[in-house]
């Protein structure tokens, strides 16, 4: 199904950050109450985190609806009230689990990557 | 804040508006309200010439925005038990979060197939297959392969086990057969099976020896069932890995 090609590589880290992105956000909001446009741009300042950041909003309407984080309209001091998001707790859960798959992943992607050096048929820097 | 930039705001709310038609009205409302709110908190913070084109750059492409809200059908729980479309209910903590599952028309569309010829004669099963069309989360080659092996489903064993695999070989010539092979139906009892054979030996049939006929009544019974389940186990988990996305497998919990 997946084919290796050297183009497919920036396909590859563009789903990979999709599939991520969604635990960012819970991340985001695990310590601390956050609104809709905070969180779009603190994840837009995150190098090549978000292509589209109105994909942001369907994305945070869906971890609701999921459970995943609970919302509160507060007032806000200049314009219109805004919508506030916390983690809920099925949405810790779900970050806690995710973030121990996660480590191990990236370990273990880690050690591949790193002793891929001792392959005999690469050539080995000089000692 | 110059009418020529409310304009562009204007314009971009309207694509919004019509890309969104088709979804839910209380996704599309919310959705367009957050999307206008956005615009307005970030014209507020940044009031420079080129702000708004580059507010409405950043925010991408409204189809896109729509594609990404469209992704999960309305009502089709992100996982086994999940509160589908029940908005932060606090029974989704009780959920196991981290597994997609198949859908419920998956799932019916595997049942159908499997069952639905022994509940319905025949037509349970070609609801199976309209399901199994109707499902986005297969390809085409999964939904021929669940239409090809075997059409009927478990019907076909069914029925062989019934009126009787091994006779229905011979039929053609004995009639004798048939009936003689009603006893191969329960496969445990050898005795029985090797009566029956005899039985059609005896009477003349194509000759062939009693224990030909019992190993391809076997082997015909063993595909007519392995078939089946083997389509259905391999349309789950296809289903469960699917939707759309390979890569986001423990991701799918929220596909974006």
């Amino acid at each position: 199904m997946w084919r290796m090609i050297a183009g497919d590589a920036g396909n590859l880290v563009a789903q990979m950050r999709r599939g991520v992105l969604p635990y960012c956000v819970l991340a985001m909001v695990r310590d601390k109450e956050r609104y809709g446009f905070e969180l779009v741009q603190s994840l837009s300042s995150i190098d090549g985190m978000v292509t589209g950041e109105g994909t942001i909003y369907p994305l945070l309407a869906r971890l609701r609806r999921q459970g995943l984080v609970e919302t509160t309209w507060r007032e806000s001091a200049a314009g219109p009230p805004r919508r506030y998001y916390r983690i809920a707790p099925a949405g810790r859960e779900a970050l806690a689990e995710f973030t121990g798959s996660w480590r191990r992943l990236r370990d273990s992607v880690d050690d591949l990557l790193a002793s891929s050096g001792e392959n005999p048929f690469q050539e080995r820097p000089a000692p | 804040m110059s009418t020529d930039d409310d304009q562009l705001v204007e314009d971009y709310l309207r694509e919004l508006r019509n890309a969104a038609r088709g979804l839910p009205a209380d996704r599309r409302d919310e959705l367009i309200e957050e999307i206008t709110a956005h615009i307005a908190e970030a014209r507020q913070s940044d009031g420079s010439p080129l702000a708004v084109r580059n507010i409405l750059d950043r925010l991408g492409d409204p189809a896109d925005i729509v594609r990404a809200a469209a992704d999960t059908p309305a009502g089709s729980p992100a996982w086994p038990g999940a509160p589908g479309s029940a908005a932060g209910h606090p029974a989704a903590a009780a959920a196991p979060p981290g597994r997609a599952g198949a859908g419920a028309l998956e799932l019916a569309a595997v049942l159908f197939l499997l069952l639905g010829g022994i509940v319905i004669p025949v037509l349970g099963w070609f609801v199976g297959v309209v399901l199994l069309w109707l499902s986005p989360r297969w390809t085409a080659k999964d939904k021929l392969l669940g239409t090809l092996v075997w059409p009927g489903g478990l019907l076909a064993p069914a029925l062989l086990a019934a009126a009787g695999a091994a006779a229905g070989l011979l039929a053609t010539s004995v009639t004798t057969c048939t009936t003689g092979g009603a006893v191969v139906a329960p496969l445990g009892s050898s005795q029985q099976t090797t009566q029956a054979a005899t039985h059609c030996t005896t009477s003349g049939g194509i000759g062939l020896p009693p224990w030909l006929v019992i190993t391809l009544g076997l082997i015909l019974m063993i595909l007519a069932v392995a078939g089946p389940i083997w389509t259905a186990s391999r349309l789950l988990r296809r289903a469960r890995q699917s939707p759309a996305d390979p890569v986001s497998a423990p991701a799918n919990l929220i596909p974006a």
